[in-house]
């Protein structure tokens, strides 16, 4: 089996409510894509689920934003973005 | 040619900034200027004890710079200043402040426009309402995608 190793997300805006400013999810060493991403954020905090449902969650890289097929790796600077709303 | 933009975590003075915004511009036939200020009420007539944004890192700033950036590609304007709360914002504070300064009226009251339009809806800021009640995540409007709206059908004339 492949090492596990684990990749803190930061939860922005109204992300934080139901389990706080930040989540650890298991990893594996070699990463897993974006889309792979919140499937095991989906299954680790079901309280997330409706929240990622609304398919207008962006995943934000080492501060980069980030597509589905991006690679994701143990280490990374991770955060999920809901709706943006300035001024 | 200008381009200020600047992401504050305390309060601002917009008749100082225009001010020196008009300062700068000297020579400039029209200026324009947009300031946003947090209400003292939400929707429903609460009252309200603070908005409050959060912003993240520099993608926050790299995001008004875009903005800023795509107003210049797109309007004759010479000049032009964005500012932006983060943090915890008074009712009656200033929350953005938008000036903009071209030869001709039109250029500066259209890329004003555009600014705001584009703060509102992709500007990286999540912003809730405090009342005594509790507290109110925020989220662009019909109203708002609209307004951009205005904006990305004129590209496709």
């Amino acid at each position: 089996m492949a090492e596990q190793l684990a990749l803190v997300v930061e939860l922005c805006g109204k992300l934080a409510e139901p389990h706080g400013r930040e989540v650890t999810v298991p990893l594996p060493a070699a990463g897993c894509t974006v889309a792979e991403l919140l499937v095991r954020l989906r299954d680790s905090f079901p309280a997330l689920a409706p929240l990622l449902a609304s398919g207008k969650v962006r995943v934000c890289l080492n501060e980069t934003m980030a597509r589905d097929e991006t690679v994701v790796r143990p280490g990374d600077l991770a955060a999920l973005f809901p709706p943006v709303s300035g001024g | 040619m200008s381009a200020v933009v600047r992401l504050l975590d305390g309060p601002f003075d917009p008749a100082a900034e225009l001010a020196d915004f008009t300062a700068l511009a000297a020579g400039a036939g029209a200026i324009v200027s947009f300031t946003g200020l947090a209400r003292s009420e939400d929707r429903d007539g609460m009252a309200l004890t603070a908005l409050v944004l959060e912003s993240y890192r520099s993608v926050t700033l790299r995001s008004m710079e875009g903005i800023a950036a795509a107003a210049h590609a797109r309007f004759a304007i010479a000049h032009s200043r964005v500012l932006h709360r983060a943090g915890r914002i008074l009712p009656g504070e200033a929350i953005v402040f938008v000036a903009t300064a071209a030869a001709h009226r039109r250029a500066a009251f259209e890329a004003a426009d555009y600014l705001m339009d584009r703060l509102k809806s992709e500007a990286v800021f999540w912003k809730r309402e405090e009342s005594v009640a509790g507290a109110r995540w925020i989220e662009p409007t019909a109203a708002d995608t609209a307004d951009l709206a205005r904006w990305h059908a004129r590209e496709q004339d």
